[in-house]
């Protein structure tokens, strides 16, 4: 699920960069820092919509580096357990497929698709087959969430399509 | 009491024992009074024991020993039956009644057993047995209760005087049995090991051999258990009873000593646990011994008694029986040695297959019955082998079958009889026990039995078998539960993320796709591929496993050197060995020890078929073949690259191409990477000091400026020879001969350098000999600085001497600049690294940073004014600075190299070129350049000398004005031209600086013109500008010590003529008129032109001419000055507006008509 | 020693979008549409490029697949409709949005939370959800 969220983000800034070019400095770093990462809190962060306050800089004592708060808005994507989305196959192999969701990659096992879809080992490219579906790379599926992992830089899913109302869409 | 074991067997015999005792027991009363008389008179006939008063057992206890031994010998002796050994052992640790009924038992035992096998006169004797049996049955039917219950008491009375009748024997309290401190003490004796049953065994002979001598053994008992190895315990009242009669046999190790064994202990010691073996078919079993031992099987029935288990197992047949079938035609010994070979090497397990077998060892060693096949003496069925095995043969316990290992029973029944499941609960049974174990709080469970199945919830608390846990969902949410341990098992979910606890897989964390019972099927973070487990063996986990990426020093993705010309890419870890991928592509499985070493491609590059650099860490594309993408993971050999792409399942997601084959799909930098770290150094400001280090490990050192130079031999053998420098190796040099073309290795202090116009000059540097150095003579004998020189470098004891420019304070920049005065003392041996190291050098960072200008924000004006070089360099090509760079540099040095040959070395200071030589000097030309011409500068202070010589242009630099320069330019000209001890100076009077550069190397100056702003004016910008016309503002510069000794430097004019002689040996002047200051309107005539400095226009308005840089030769007039080096002009004639920088202007007022 | 670990555990648990659990970051933040998603990054600021990274190109690429309305018109109207329900959450209405169900029961599949919602309230709704999408453009 996509979401517009209000987020901060902390910037070092080092006294070199004080000056009138500061804003500005500021403001690529949170667009270079932020956007594009994932953490399991908040998701992935798509993009930054617009910054808020950047923050008042607060010299720090020691290095002489200025940190700034700065708050920004921003559209993350955030995958649920239980969330229903749809999504593109982008890789069949015979222990299942894995289907794209925006930035998110989810598989989905051989064990949760419906037994009537079996692996075609012959077919190319792979797929999985019944007799009225076939579920290939680049077919749109729809398909629920069952679980997520979440590490430093991606979040991965797992996902069924062995229920009612999942599976390949046109 | 004699050796009770704790042994399976001896329980077996124990029913037996009980068996025969039952059948005596109804004789007992009547014997037990007779026996007890008989034992007392034995005891005290037959020993005499130290202490008379003891209790009675203890009596009993010893005397019994003996007494049974006799009878037993002379029954022996009778009958010759050796069964009833075994069973007076067991008897031995019983109670002492029973002990005496059991003998009374045994010895009818005995009796009819004899008669079984025996002679006629047994029989006989039987059938005698049986009538006085049968009275005595009779009599004791007839017996009055009240007499029994009397004999009983009468005979308990005496023995457990102690001891309080308690009325059943079964219900003796057990502390009352335990050992007290009256009773013989328990002895440990160390024996060899392996050997204790025998030593125990050993024992009771000696015991039985001396019990008449007149020294038997006064031990009591002696046992050995198997937990105990290496051990046996000998009850006897004192240590040198079990020291007498350990004493002599052999493998026990009196040496060791005899440890009594406190009194707690004892009990313990003959503590039997009671194992309980049940063995129900479908449980899982090993094998102990043999040809299949550790092979798992299945019980398919168990006999009756328990001793033995029908097994269904995986064969193991040896399909390629050798000779043995030959043997089996020629002497029909039914290949008895097949066994024999087999041992040595196992066969594999491999299913029974007919086929096989048939073609192995013929149609008829395989007969057909039913389903099922003999072959060999034992029975195949459905591929596994049926067989029955001894009990004792099986490991029943810690089975712990792995899914592998069930799997295989399961497939191949599901392949015989189409079943699709395996029977789980055999499998939850078996793992059941240790579920209990890795049960913890907070566990999801659900319960699988009993009257609670189906209820799940999360573990609350575990209390020995019984787990409490909170129950969720139906209508007990909320609710305790409190079940068996082994009912309940963990529950997971489809998504939940878990990690392996133990087992093959561990560690190995993912994601459940599916759950079947308690199998739990998921999806592995690290490989994606699915890895099927218990439930006990995982729990829910949130952490990403990382356990199983490291065997040892490797870890996953490691690059390994397998062999001299193999490595590979570990892409599967194992438990304790890996999965590699070599760079041909094949994969094998490697032990940690077989890897030479891990070898690291951080560094490595290599070319795309782009012909792009790739690294590793960059994401690219196989253009043949597959297609595939990946990551680099490392390069091999510039030429081989393992990449890693998750989704591709083949190895691990590992594979190997050709680099050529690849193409880049992403840019490089994802995520992070891309911004500049805010919060370092801005690279804009700083800088500098990263520009000395980059260079210096890119470029190495010019050559010797000396190779190539033409020399003459002032010393030594070859004096007066002229040679060619061939190389330099620190004093020496290598001389090529002009006239015979020996090359000779001579020292450099022998050399001179021989100048085209045969004049001879001083080698490279000022050097320590004065004699070398025709224009100190004359001209500044008195230099503190020369006079200090050392004999190599004597520019450098100056240098800790105190700038002049420092002190006149016109060059505080400088001073600033750099920590010491004289850069040259401050690097003494890399001069000019250590100044581009301390110095921001624009260059430096140019090429590595979008904003060299940065540099000029720092007070070096070497800085500055190379700045200005670089705003000209990169004007005509301003988008580039890398590329000025080089052109700046690239100029800058030139010079400076030229002066091999060139007379700027000879008899300056800069000599010490040779230290640059060995320095990063190469890598920093820039400064390099600035320097050598700069460097001199503190000579410029007081000494004609130094203003002699081009160097001296470098005095501007020194000053805030880079311009000054040119007025000691021209003042160095004077000197020059009319010093005549300079003439004889050949380097001088040969090569005039300034003319050089006028002819070459500034005649390039439009597209370099780096070179003009870092020398400073050139000396003759004046004779050489074009259009220049009187009124043009100058200044008088550099004229310090020489034109008028300075007493018109810094005064502003204005020109009226400038006469051009054209001739460099001559004076070229100018008419000049003092536009301020005291001397207003005095016209000063034939000042050189070389002290004359354009001044820049100041003020809105004024005319200019641009005597240098990009508008040169226009007339502009100044609109608005921004700053010591921006200003907006606009051009005469065109009238556009533009920037210029001041420097490049002369001002020009218009001479008022006088 | 447990206690920690279990109160983490309940944590992890928590979040499900069945349930409408979606974590304290998510549980009140405002759901965008795919559509919307679309019209943002498509409008978004000019004075910078757009991103370069994996994430921000794929998801560019997911909404322009799956996008179900054209226009931020469309996309509002659609919200618009779906806010008469009150008892509709943002997540919900997202999902209606986002799946565009045609059927009240594959409604309540996808999104099992809607169970609360009579059958022909919400037939209704998807139904006009589908003629807006039938018409537009």
């Amino acid at each position: 699920m996509f979401f517009i969220k209000e987020l901060t983000h902390t910037i070092l800034l080092h006294p070199s960069y004080f000056g009138p070019r500061m804003q500005h400095y500021l403001e690529t770093k949170l667009y270079s820092d932020v956007e594009g990462t994932c953490s399991g809190q908040f998701g992935y962060i798509i993009s930054v919509i617009g910054i808020l306050d950047i923050g008042k800089g607060t010299v720090l004592s020691g290095s002489g580096q200025a940190e700034f708060v700065s708050r920004y808005r921003a559209i993350v994507f955030k995958p649920f357990k239980g969330e229903v989305v749809d999504g593109v196959v982008n890789n069949v192999t015979k222990m299942g497929f894995f289907a794209d969701v925006g930035p998110l990659q989810v598989f989905v096992s051989h064990q949760l698709i419906h037994p009537d879809m079996r692996f075609d080992p012959n077919s190319n490219p792979p797929s999985f087959a019944s007799d009225e579906q076939i579920i290939e790379k680049n077919t749109k599926v729809r398909l629920k969430i069952v679980g997520t992992r979440v590490d430093a830089t991606e979040i991965f899913a797992i996902g069924t399509i062995k229920e009612d109302h999942l599976g390949v869409i046109d | 009491m004699s050796s009770p074991i704790d042994d399976r067997d001896m329980d077996d015999e124990d029913s037996r024992r009980d068996h025969t005792r039952t059948k005596a027991s109804n004789r007992e009363e009547d014997e037990d009074e007779e026996e007890e008389e008989e034992e007392e008179d034995g005891g005290r006939g037959g020993e005499d024991d130290d202490d008379e008063d003891d209790e009675e057992e203890e009596e009993e206890e010893e005397e019994e020993e003996p007494r049974r031994k006799k009878r037993r010998k002379t029954k022996t002796k009778r009958t010759g039956l050796s069964r009833f050994l075994d069973v007076e052992a067991e008897v031995a640790d019983e109670e002492d009644e029973e002990d005496d009924e059991e003998e009374y038992g045994k010895d009818r035992d005995f009796i009819a057993d004899a008669g079984v096998d025996g002679d006629e006169g047994d029989s006989h004797r039987r059938a005698v047995d049986h009538q006085r049996l049968n009275r005595r049955e009779r009599e004791l039917d007839d017996a009055d209760l009240a007499r029994l219950a009397e004999d009983v008491e009468q005979r308990y009375k005496r023995s457990a005087a102690a001891i309080p009748y308690s009325g059943d024997l079964n219900t003796v309290p057990q502390r009352l049995l335990m050992p007290s401190v009256n009773d013989a003490n328990l002895w440990q004796v160390r024996v060899r090991p392996g050997k204790e049953r025998e030593i125990v065994f050993s024992l009771m002979r000696k015991a039985i051999d001396v019990e008449f001598t007149n020294k038997p053994l006064t031990i009591l008992s002696a046992f050995q258990r198997d937990s105990l190895p290496g051990m046996i315990y000998v009850e006897a009242r004192s240590q040198d009873a079990v020291q007498s009669a350990c004493h002599g046999l052999v493998g026990v190790f009196l040496g060791r000593g005899i440890v009594l064994v406190p009194i707690e202990e004892m009990a313990s010691l003959l503590l039997i646990k009671k194992k309980e073996f049940v063995l129900n078919p479908g449980a899982w079993v090993r094998m102990k011994r043999g040809k299949y031992a550790g092979d798992l099987a299945q019980v398919i029935d168990v006999t009756e008694n328990g001793e033995e288990a029908g097994l269904k197992f995986v064969p193991r047949i040896d399909l390629s029986p050798k000779e043995e079938t030959a043997m089996v035609g020629a002497d029909g010994k039914k290949r008895k040695k097949a066994t024999s070979g087999s041992a040595t090497l196992r066969p594999p397990q491999r299913f029974f297959n007919y086929e096989e077998v048939v073609k192995a060892f013929g149609r008829k060693s395989v007969q057909r019955r039913g389903s099922s096949y003999i072959f060999n003496g034992d029975t195949f069925k459905d591929g596994f082998i049926e067989k029955d095995i001894r009990t004792s043969a099986l490991i029943t316990e810690n089975v712990n079958p792995t899914l592998d290992e069930i799997t295989r029973f399961a497939k191949q029944q599901d392949a015989k009889e189409g079943r699709t499941d395996i029977d789980l609960s055999i499998i939850a049974d078996a793992a059941r026990k240790a579920a209990i174990v890795v049960l913890q709080p907070g566990d999801h469970v659900e319960v699988f039995e009993g009257e609670q199945t189906g209820v799940h919830g999360v573990v609350d608390s575990i209390n020995g078998e019984i787990v409490t846990f909170r129950a969720q969902g139906f209508d007990l949410e909320g609710q305790r539960v409190e079940v068996p341990a082994r009912s309940v098992r963990k529950r997971f979910k489809a998504g939940d993320h878990v990690k392996v606890m133990s087992g093959q897989n561990i560690d190995e964390t993912g994601l459940v796709v599916s759950v079947t019972d308690n199998i739990v099927t998921f999806l592995s973070d690290m490989t994606l591929q699915e890895v099927s487990v218990f439930s006990k063996d995982i729990r829910e986990a949130a952490e990403v496993g990382a356990g199983t990426n490291a065997v040892g020093d490797y870890e996953l993705h490691d690059l390994v050197q397998l062999d001299q010309s193999t490595v590979g890419v570990i892409y599967r870890t194992e438990r304790d060995s890996f999965r590699v991928l070599d760079q041909h592509g094949q994969t094998r499985l490697v032990q940690p020890h077989q890897i030479t070493t891990r070898r690291t491609s951080d560094k490595a590059i290599a070319t795309d078929a782009q012909g792009f650099e790739v690294r590793k860490g960059d994401n690219m594309k196989e253009l043949e073949g597959q297609g595939r993408t990946g990551n680099i993971l490392h390069i091999h050999q510039s030429f081989y690259a393992f990449l890693h792409n998750r989704e591709i399942a083949e190895n691990g997601g590992v594979f190997v191409t050709r680099t050529r084959a690849l193409a880049s799909v992403a840019p490089k930098t994802i995520g992070k990477a891309a911004g500049p770290d805010l919060s370092k150094l801005n690279p804009a400001v700083g800088g500098a000091a990263m520009g000395g280090t980059v260079g210096s490990s890119l470029f190495r050192g010019p050559r010797d400026r000396l190779v190539g130079i033409q020399v003459m031999i002032v010393q030594g053998n070859y004096k007066g020879y002229v040679g060619l420098i061939k190389d330099t190796n620190g004093p020496h040099a290598r001389v090529e001969l002009n006239t015979n073309n020996k090359v000779v290795t001579i020292d450099k202090s022998k050399l001179r350098r021989r100048n085209p116009d045969g004049s001879i000059a001083e080698l490279e540097r000022g050097g320590g000999q004065s004699d070398a150095r025709p224009f100190m003579n004359s001209a500044v004998p008195s230099t503190p600085r020369w006079s200090g020189g050392g004999a190599k470098t004597p520019g450098w004891g100056t240098g800790r001497t105190p700038n002049p420019h420092a002190d006149s304070g016109k060059t505080p920049a400088w001073t600033a600049s750099s920590k010491t005065p004289n850069p040259y003392a401050d690097g003494s041996k890399t001069p000019a690294w250590d100044m581009s190291a301390r110095t921001p050098n624009p260059y430096a960072t140019g090429g590595r940073t979008p904003n060299p200008h940065a540099g000029g924000r720092t007070p070096n004006p070497y800085a500055s004014n190379n700045r200005r070089g670089r705003r000209d360099a990169s004007s005509p090509n301003s988008g580039r600075p890398g590329n000025s760079w080089s052109d700046g540099g690239g100029g800058a040095w030139s010079p400076a190299g030229d002066n091999n040959d060139g007379p700027y070395t000879a008899p300056t200071p800069f000599a010490s070129y040779e230290s640059y030589a060995n320095t990063p000097f190469g890598d920093a030309p820039t400064p390099f350049g600035s320097a050598a011409i700069s460097a001199p500068t503190p000579g410029v202070g007081g000494t004609p000398f130094v203003a002699d010589t081009p160097f001296a242009s470098a005095t501007p630099f020194t000053a805030d004005i880079p311009f000054a320069g040119l007025g000691s330019t021209f003042a160095a000209d004077i000197p020059f031209a009319g010093m005549t001890p300079f003439g004889g100076d050949i380097p001088f009077a040969g090569m005039t600086p300034f003319g050089r550069g006028v002819s070459t190397p500034w005649a390039s100056s439009d597209t370099r013109p780096m070179q003009a702003i870092q020398r400073g004016p050139d000396p003759l910008w004046l004779a050489a500008l074009e259009g220049k016309r009187p009124g043009l503002r100058l200044r008088i510069k550099g004229t310090t010590t020489t034109y008028y000794n300075g007493k018109y430097e810094n005064t502003e004019v204005s020109l009226l003529s400038a006469f051009d002689s054209g001739n460099e040996h001559f004076n070229r002047t100018c008419s000049v008129k003092i536009v301020e200051g005291p001397d207003k309107d005095k016209e000063l005539s034939a000042v050189p032109m070389e002290y004359l400095v354009p001044e820049p226009p100041y003020k809105p308005r004024q005319q200019a001419l641009a005597w240098t840089g990009r508008l040169k030769g226009n007339w502009v007039e100044l609109i608005h000055l921004e700053g010591p080096m921006d200003c907006i002009v606009k051009t005469a004639g065109a009238g556009v507006v533009q920037e210029a920088n001041p420097k490049e202007l002369c001002a020009y007022v218009e001479p008022s008509p006088t | 020693m447990s206690t920690p670990r279990l109160h983490r555990r309940a944590q992890i648990e928590e979040e499900d979008a069945a349930a409408l659990k979606l974590g304290p970051e998510f549980n009140n933040a405002g759901c965008l549409l795919i559509s919307e998603v679309k019209f943002l990054l498509e409008h978004r600021d000019d004075t910078r490029d757009a991103p370069d990274n994996a994430v921000y190109n794929k998801t560019v690429e997911y909404v322009n697949t799956f996008t179900k309305f054209n226009s931020a018109d469309a996309a509002s109207a659609v919200r618009e409709t779906l806010r008469r329900e009150s008892l509709l959450t943002q997540f919900e209405t997202a999902q209606i949005a986002n799946l565009c169900p045609a059927e009240a029961d594959e409604a309540k599949s996808c999104v099992p939370s809607l169970v609360k919602i009579d059958d022909d309230r919400l037939q209704s709704l998807l139904d006009e959800i589908q003629t807006m999408r039938k018409f537009q453009n």
